[in-house]
Protein backbone atom coordinates (compact mmCIF):
# COMPACT_ATOMS: atom_id res chain seq x y z
CA UNK A 1 0.00 0.00 0.00
CA UNK A 2 1.51 3.29 -0.95
CA UNK A 3 2.09 5.71 1.88
CA UNK A 4 0.41 9.18 0.92
CA UNK A 5 3.03 12.13 1.32
CA UNK A 6 2.55 14.46 4.24
CA UNK A 7 1.48 17.28 2.28
CA UNK A 8 -1.17 19.64 2.80
CA UNK A 9 -3.84 18.47 0.70
CA UNK A 10 -5.91 21.75 0.34
CA UNK A 11 -4.92 25.11 -1.29
CA UNK A 12 -5.97 28.51 -1.80
CA UNK A 13 -7.41 29.57 -5.22
CA UNK A 14 -8.67 32.83 -4.72
CA UNK A 15 -9.24 33.48 -8.30
CA UNK A 16 -12.04 30.90 -8.13
CA UNK A 17 -13.64 32.19 -5.40
CA UNK A 18 -16.33 34.15 -6.33
CA UNK A 19 -17.64 31.30 -9.03
CA UNK A 20 -17.34 28.27 -6.48
CA UNK A 21 -18.57 29.83 -3.07
CA UNK A 22 -20.31 33.40 -3.35
CA UNK A 23 -23.69 32.00 -3.96
CA UNK A 24 -22.92 29.27 -0.94
CA UNK A 25 -21.60 32.19 1.29
CA UNK A 26 -24.61 34.57 0.45
CA UNK A 27 -26.84 31.59 1.07
CA UNK A 28 -25.47 30.92 4.44
CA UNK A 29 -25.02 34.32 5.59
CA UNK A 30 -28.72 35.38 4.63
CA UNK A 31 -30.64 32.30 5.88
CA UNK A 32 -28.87 33.48 9.17
CA UNK A 33 -29.25 37.72 9.14
CA UNK A 34 -32.17 37.61 6.58
CA UNK A 35 -30.89 41.31 5.48
CA UNK A 36 -29.55 41.16 1.49
CA UNK A 37 -27.78 43.82 1.59
CA UNK A 38 -25.75 42.76 5.01
CA UNK A 39 -25.62 39.28 3.66
CA UNK A 40 -24.12 41.02 0.85
CA UNK A 41 -21.77 43.07 2.21
CA UNK A 42 -20.70 39.93 4.52
CA UNK A 43 -19.73 37.85 1.48
CA UNK A 44 -17.47 40.57 0.74
CA UNK A 45 -16.07 41.33 3.53
CA UNK A 46 -15.50 37.31 3.83
CA UNK A 47 -13.70 36.90 1.01
CA UNK A 48 -11.22 40.56 1.45
CA UNK A 49 -10.13 38.66 5.01
CA UNK A 50 -9.56 35.55 3.56
CA UNK A 51 -7.02 37.17 1.33
CA UNK A 52 -5.97 39.38 3.69
CA UNK A 53 -5.22 35.86 5.97
CA UNK A 54 -4.27 33.46 3.16
CA UNK A 55 -0.98 32.92 4.79
CA UNK A 56 -2.35 31.63 7.93
CA UNK A 57 -3.91 29.28 5.85
CA UNK A 58 -2.64 25.80 6.38
CA UNK A 59 -4.70 23.22 4.16
CA UNK A 60 -6.38 21.49 7.37
CA UNK A 61 -9.67 22.39 6.65
CA UNK A 62 -11.00 22.21 2.38
CA UNK A 63 -11.32 25.94 0.99
CA UNK A 64 -14.84 26.00 1.14
CA UNK A 65 -14.76 24.92 5.46
CA UNK A 66 -12.51 27.80 6.11
CA UNK A 67 -14.36 30.32 4.22
CA UNK A 68 -17.06 29.38 6.01
CA UNK A 69 -15.29 29.67 9.42
CA UNK A 70 -14.48 33.41 7.97
CA UNK A 71 -18.24 34.16 7.40
CA UNK A 72 -19.31 32.39 10.98
CA UNK A 73 -17.34 34.35 12.72
CA UNK A 74 -18.07 38.04 11.15
CA UNK A 75 -21.96 36.87 11.83
CA UNK A 76 -21.40 36.41 15.55
CA UNK A 77 -19.48 39.78 15.62
CA UNK A 78 -23.04 41.10 13.90
CA UNK A 79 -25.00 39.75 16.06
CA UNK A 80 -22.80 40.71 19.32
CA UNK A 81 -22.92 44.73 17.66
CA UNK A 82 -26.83 44.17 17.63
CA UNK A 83 -26.97 43.03 20.86
CA UNK A 84 -25.35 46.01 22.02
CA UNK A 85 -27.32 48.32 20.42
CA UNK A 86 -30.51 46.43 21.85
CA UNK A 87 -29.44 47.72 25.33
CA UNK A 88 -28.44 50.94 23.95
CA UNK A 89 -31.42 52.07 22.78
CA UNK A 90 -34.20 48.99 23.72
CA UNK A 91 -36.85 50.80 22.69
CA UNK A 92 -36.05 51.49 18.81
CA UNK A 93 -34.30 48.43 17.63
CA UNK A 94 -37.24 46.38 19.52
CA UNK A 95 -40.23 47.70 17.24
CA UNK A 96 -41.59 44.06 16.06
CA UNK A 97 -41.16 42.68 19.58
CA UNK A 98 -44.69 41.15 20.07
CA UNK A 99 -45.81 41.11 23.71
CA UNK A 100 -45.94 38.49 25.65
CA UNK A 101 -49.88 39.83 26.28
CA UNK A 102 -50.12 39.41 22.64
CA UNK A 103 -50.65 35.44 23.21
CA UNK A 104 -51.73 35.03 26.72
CA UNK A 105 -54.08 36.92 29.72
CA UNK A 106 -52.95 39.39 31.75
CA UNK A 107 -51.19 37.99 35.13
CA UNK A 108 -53.34 40.57 37.16
CA UNK A 109 -56.72 39.18 35.21
CA UNK A 110 -58.49 35.98 35.47
CA UNK A 111 -56.89 33.17 34.86
CA UNK A 112 -53.34 34.76 34.17
CA UNK A 113 -51.26 33.55 31.69
CA UNK A 114 -53.63 31.28 29.80
CA UNK A 115 -54.13 31.35 26.17
CA UNK A 116 -55.85 34.63 25.27
CA UNK A 117 -57.94 33.68 22.36
CA UNK A 118 -57.53 34.86 19.42
CA UNK A 119 -54.01 33.99 18.92
CA UNK A 120 -54.08 30.35 19.94
CA UNK A 121 -52.48 27.70 18.31
CA UNK A 122 -54.65 26.15 15.23
CA UNK A 123 -54.77 23.28 13.75
CA UNK A 124 -52.20 22.96 10.70
CA UNK A 125 -52.92 22.02 6.72
CA UNK A 126 -51.37 17.88 6.74
CA UNK A 127 -49.95 18.74 2.97
CA UNK A 128 -48.15 22.56 3.97
CA UNK A 129 -45.95 19.96 6.40
CA UNK A 130 -44.46 18.61 3.24
CA UNK A 131 -42.19 20.91 2.20
CA UNK A 132 -42.20 22.78 -0.86
CA UNK A 133 -39.25 24.08 -0.57
CA UNK A 134 -38.74 27.59 -2.37
CA UNK A 135 -42.11 29.06 -1.21
CA UNK A 136 -41.61 27.76 2.59
CA UNK A 137 -38.33 29.27 2.42
CA UNK A 138 -39.55 32.62 1.16
CA UNK A 139 -41.63 32.95 3.91
CA UNK A 140 -39.76 31.43 6.58
CA UNK A 141 -36.82 34.58 5.97
CA UNK A 142 -39.93 36.80 5.99
CA UNK A 143 -41.12 35.99 9.19
CA UNK A 144 -37.55 35.96 10.36
CA UNK A 145 -36.73 39.38 9.58
CA UNK A 146 -39.89 40.28 11.70
CA UNK A 147 -37.73 39.39 14.78
CA UNK A 148 -35.60 42.16 16.58
CA UNK A 149 -32.15 41.07 15.06
CA UNK A 150 -30.81 39.88 18.34
CA UNK A 151 -33.52 37.00 18.53
CA UNK A 152 -32.88 36.45 15.11
CA UNK A 153 -29.71 35.42 16.05
CA UNK A 154 -29.75 32.96 18.75
CA UNK A 155 -32.76 31.68 16.68
CA UNK A 156 -30.32 31.33 13.70
CA UNK A 157 -27.72 29.87 15.55
CA UNK A 158 -30.04 27.42 17.68
CA UNK A 159 -31.99 25.73 14.90
CA UNK A 160 -30.16 26.50 11.81
CA UNK A 161 -26.35 26.11 12.83
CA UNK A 162 -27.67 23.33 15.91
CA UNK A 163 -24.93 25.30 18.26
CA UNK A 164 -26.07 24.52 22.51
CA UNK A 165 -27.48 26.76 24.51
CA UNK A 166 -24.32 27.04 26.49
CA UNK A 167 -21.77 28.26 23.32
CA UNK A 168 -24.83 30.62 21.98
CA UNK A 169 -25.02 32.22 25.52
CA UNK A 170 -21.30 32.66 25.41
CA UNK A 171 -20.70 33.69 22.35
CA UNK A 172 -23.32 36.40 22.22
CA UNK A 173 -22.76 37.23 26.17
CA UNK A 174 -25.95 36.79 27.06
CA UNK A 175 -27.03 34.93 30.69
CA UNK A 176 -29.15 31.03 30.28
CA UNK A 177 -32.32 32.77 31.55
CA UNK A 178 -32.58 35.06 29.10
CA UNK A 179 -31.55 32.48 26.10
CA UNK A 180 -34.32 30.78 27.07
CA UNK A 181 -37.01 33.90 27.03
CA UNK A 182 -35.79 34.89 23.65
CA UNK A 183 -35.84 31.24 22.72
CA UNK A 184 -39.94 31.35 24.10
CA UNK A 185 -40.52 34.98 22.63
CA UNK A 186 -38.99 34.12 19.25
CA UNK A 187 -40.75 30.66 19.05
CA UNK A 188 -44.52 31.77 19.75
CA UNK A 189 -43.54 34.74 17.10
CA UNK A 190 -42.58 32.39 14.23
CA UNK A 191 -45.13 29.62 15.00
CA UNK A 192 -47.77 32.80 14.66
CA UNK A 193 -46.43 34.16 11.93
CA UNK A 194 -45.34 31.03 10.07
CA UNK A 195 -49.02 29.90 10.46
CA UNK A 196 -51.00 32.67 9.15
CA UNK A 197 -48.89 32.89 6.36
CA UNK A 198 -47.90 29.33 5.61
CA UNK A 199 -49.24 26.60 7.78
CA UNK A 200 -53.50 27.65 8.12
CA UNK A 201 -55.34 25.04 7.15
CA UNK B 1 -35.63 46.70 34.66
CA UNK B 2 -35.23 45.58 30.74
CA UNK B 3 -37.75 44.07 29.67
CA UNK B 4 -36.17 40.35 29.02
CA UNK B 5 -34.97 40.48 32.62
CA UNK B 6 -38.52 41.19 34.33
CA UNK B 7 -39.67 38.41 32.40
CA UNK B 8 -36.86 35.99 32.97
CA UNK B 9 -37.47 36.45 36.86
CA UNK B 10 -40.94 35.58 35.94
CA UNK B 11 -40.11 32.53 35.18
CA UNK B 12 -37.60 32.02 37.49
CA UNK B 13 -39.90 32.85 40.55
CA UNK B 14 -42.85 31.52 39.87
CA UNK B 15 -43.03 28.00 38.36
CA UNK B 16 -45.18 26.11 40.61
CA UNK B 17 -47.49 22.89 40.39
CA UNK B 18 -50.04 24.62 38.68
CA UNK B 19 -48.35 26.28 35.02
CA UNK B 20 -50.28 28.78 33.14
CA UNK B 21 -50.17 28.51 29.40
CA UNK B 22 -46.95 30.88 29.26
CA UNK B 23 -45.14 29.24 31.63
CA UNK B 24 -45.78 25.44 29.98
CA UNK B 25 -44.94 26.39 26.78
CA UNK B 26 -41.39 28.15 28.17
CA UNK B 27 -40.69 24.77 29.45
CA UNK B 28 -41.63 22.54 26.83
CA UNK B 29 -39.70 24.59 24.88
CA UNK B 30 -36.47 24.25 27.14
CA UNK B 31 -37.30 20.47 27.32
CA UNK B 32 -36.67 20.47 23.73
CA UNK B 33 -33.12 21.12 24.34
CA UNK B 34 -32.26 20.33 27.59
CA UNK B 35 -34.10 17.08 27.63
CA UNK B 36 -34.64 16.94 31.31
CA UNK B 37 -36.48 19.65 33.34
CA UNK B 38 -36.50 19.26 36.90
CA UNK B 39 -38.35 16.75 38.92
CA UNK B 40 -41.61 19.65 39.76
CA UNK B 41 -40.73 21.22 36.58
CA UNK B 42 -41.55 17.66 34.65
CA UNK B 43 -44.65 16.78 36.33
CA UNK B 44 -46.78 20.26 36.45
CA UNK B 45 -45.44 20.29 32.44
CA UNK B 46 -47.34 16.21 32.41
CA UNK B 47 -50.07 17.40 34.12
CA UNK B 48 -50.31 20.37 32.12
CA UNK B 49 -50.30 19.00 28.93
CA UNK B 50 -53.08 16.29 29.99
CA UNK B 51 -55.64 19.10 29.82
CA UNK B 52 -54.67 21.89 27.42
CA UNK B 53 -55.19 21.45 23.79
CA UNK B 54 -53.29 24.50 22.94
CA UNK B 55 -50.34 23.74 24.83
CA UNK B 56 -50.47 20.27 23.39
CA UNK B 57 -51.00 21.20 19.81
CA UNK B 58 -48.22 24.33 20.15
CA UNK B 59 -45.72 21.43 21.25
CA UNK B 60 -46.72 19.39 18.10
CA UNK B 61 -46.42 22.23 16.29
CA UNK B 62 -43.31 23.69 17.62
CA UNK B 63 -41.49 20.36 16.89
CA UNK B 64 -42.46 20.21 13.12
CA UNK B 65 -41.11 23.72 12.96
CA UNK B 66 -37.40 22.41 14.04
CA UNK B 67 -37.67 19.62 11.64
CA UNK B 68 -38.82 21.98 8.53
CA UNK B 69 -36.07 24.74 10.15
CA UNK B 70 -33.39 22.67 9.74
CA UNK B 71 -34.37 20.98 6.42
CA UNK B 72 -34.88 24.45 4.65
CA UNK B 73 -31.54 25.74 5.49
CA UNK B 74 -29.44 22.73 4.38
CA UNK B 75 -30.59 22.90 1.08
CA UNK B 76 -32.00 25.97 -0.06
CA UNK B 77 -29.99 28.48 -1.92
CA UNK B 78 -29.97 31.71 -2.89
CA UNK B 79 -27.87 33.10 -5.44
CA UNK B 80 -25.79 36.61 -5.89
CA UNK B 81 -26.50 38.78 -8.95
CA UNK B 82 -23.89 38.56 -11.75
CA UNK B 83 -23.06 42.02 -11.04
CA UNK B 84 -22.31 41.80 -7.78
CA UNK B 85 -20.42 38.47 -8.46
CA UNK B 86 -18.30 40.82 -11.02
CA UNK B 87 -17.42 43.19 -8.60
CA UNK B 88 -16.39 40.86 -6.19
CA UNK B 89 -13.91 39.26 -8.70
CA UNK B 90 -12.70 42.65 -9.99
CA UNK B 91 -12.15 43.32 -6.30
CA UNK B 92 -10.10 40.04 -5.09
CA UNK B 93 -8.24 40.26 -8.79
CA UNK B 94 -7.12 43.71 -7.82
CA UNK B 95 -6.47 42.49 -4.38
CA UNK B 96 -4.23 39.73 -5.59
CA UNK B 97 -2.31 42.08 -7.90
CA UNK B 98 -2.09 44.54 -5.10
CA UNK B 99 -0.51 42.82 -2.97
ZN1 LIG C 1 -51.77 25.55 28.21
Amino acid sequence: MAIPAPTSTHKLEPEKWVDNYADYLFTYAISRISDEDEARDLVQDTFLSALKGKDNFKGEANEKTWLVSILKRKIIDLYRKNAVRKEQSFEESDSYKVAYDHYFRDDDGSRPGHWAGKNNPQPWSEQKTNLEQGEFRRILVACLSKLPKAWTSVFSMKFMDDESSESICKELGISTSNYWVIIHRAKLQMRECLEKNWFKA
Amino acid sequence: MSGDDKHTHYFASTIGWNLCCKQATYLLLKKEEVKELSFKEEWALKFHLSFCKFCKLFRKQSAILNQMIGKTVLTSKAQLLQRDKDKLKLLINSNLNGN
